[in-house]
């Protein structure tokens, strides 16, 4: 039984090689996502060539065109959506990773949903003596003075917070 | 199994203890940084550091949890959605005067790629050491996205990194 579910297993991963090419965004999130994981191991050579990698990828990312605020609100109540096929994917191949995924990412999705949705209502008024902190494990972007002691998401300390800056991009 | 010391250095709280005990002098650095060459896996300095600072990276990781195709698709499905919204926000953060937008715009584009990477480590992208990393490396060797891809850059990574799946 044992090996039937192995080769079960194994059949289907191999699939994953006809699948279509990711675009360069998503190769551009791959390196970045690489770039950590040797940063987490403190191969810092390996972090800047795959840092670098990852803005080949952005550089060449074809530039759009046709962006608005409503277009990426509508789009983030699409994710919100998507995410329970997601979730029940996950859940029926008992991956807990990718399950634990979708919390996060559906938590940190629903703010930026309804940052953008205040945005369109108050407009810069909301922004008045406040920062903007993204916390850098899982996204979830957080209005105020200072960032939250814990990510209220993925529950890291207030340091792995970062501030967003206006100036350059 | 063979590891090397690694410290954090937030954490560190420059108590030397590290300094004293170890026998190769690997740990006495004028970068904060560890000496790799030198490290010989003792672990005395990861025990007598008061802070917590220094923890021991085993020289060989295990290979990654294996991914079902289905999740894998709609992860990066998911990623694929994320990056958008992360161009199309920078796209609109450029030209954006007032800085409140323009300050959300980029958070949310920060934060879309976040979520992106997230979803494409649970992919099978877990670690730069599993063969999905290298078969992605030779890949955009092999057949380069544009013709000025620096391909040093990935050749360079496949010698740094071992492919921990191969057998
Ligand atoms: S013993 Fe710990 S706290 Fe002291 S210098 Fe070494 S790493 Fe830092
Ligand atoms: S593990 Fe041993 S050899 Fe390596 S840095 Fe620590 S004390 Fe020195
Ligand atoms: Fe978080």
């Amino acid at each position: 039984m044992q090996e039937k579910s192995e080769e079960k297993v194994l059949s289907k991963v191999q699939k994953e090689e006809d699948l279509e090419k990711l675009s360069t965004g998503q190769m551009a999130a791959l390196c970045s996502n690489l770039a950590r994981g040797c940063e987490k191991q403190y191969k810092e050579e390996e972090t800047a060539l795959f840092t670098k990698l990852a803005s080949y990828f952005s550089a060449i990312s074809p530039e759009v065109k046709d962006a608005t605020v409503e277009k990426i609100s509508e789009e983030l109540q699409e994710d919100l959506k998507a995410y329970p096929s997601l979730r029940a994917t996950a859940d029926a191949a008992e991956d807990r990773g990718a399950a634990r995924v979708c919390v996060w990412g559906e938590k940190a999705t629903r703010m930026l949903s309804s940052l953008l949705n205040r945005y369109q209502e108050e407009g810069e008024k909301m922004f008045e003596n406040q920062e903007i902190w993204v916390c850098s494990i899982c996204g979830f972007v957080y209005l105020g003075n200072e960032p939250p002691n814990i990510c209220p998401v993925c529950k890291v300390p207030a340091f792995k917070f970062m501030k967003i800056e206006g100036g350059k991009i | 199994m063979k590891a090397c010391a690694v410290r954090n250095i937030r954490l560190c709280t420059k108590d030397c203890l590290c300094l004293y005990v170890c026998p190769t002098g690997a740990t006495d650095t004028e970068n904060s940084i560890i000496d790799v060459t030198k490290c010989i896996g003792c672990e005395a300095c990861a025990k007598a550091c008061p802070s917590g600072a220094i923890s021991m990276m085993p020289l060989e990781l295990p290979v990654q949890q294996v991914k079902q195709a289905e999740v894998i698709n709609s992860l990066k499905e998911m990623a694929g959605r994320k990056v958008k919204k992360e161009e199309q926000a920078l796209s609109l953060a450029k030209k954006e005067e007032k800085l409140g937008l323009k300050r959300l715009l980029i958070a949310l584009a920060t934060a879309e790629r976040f979520i992106a990477e997230d979803l494409l480590r649970e992919a099978g992208y877990m670690l730069p050491q599993s063969a999905n990393a290298h078969r992605f490396l030779e890949d955009l060797i092999a057949n380069p996205p544009t013709e000025d891809f620096p391909k040093e850059i990935a050749q360079k990574l496949l010698e740094l990194i071992p492919n921990n799946e191969e057998v």
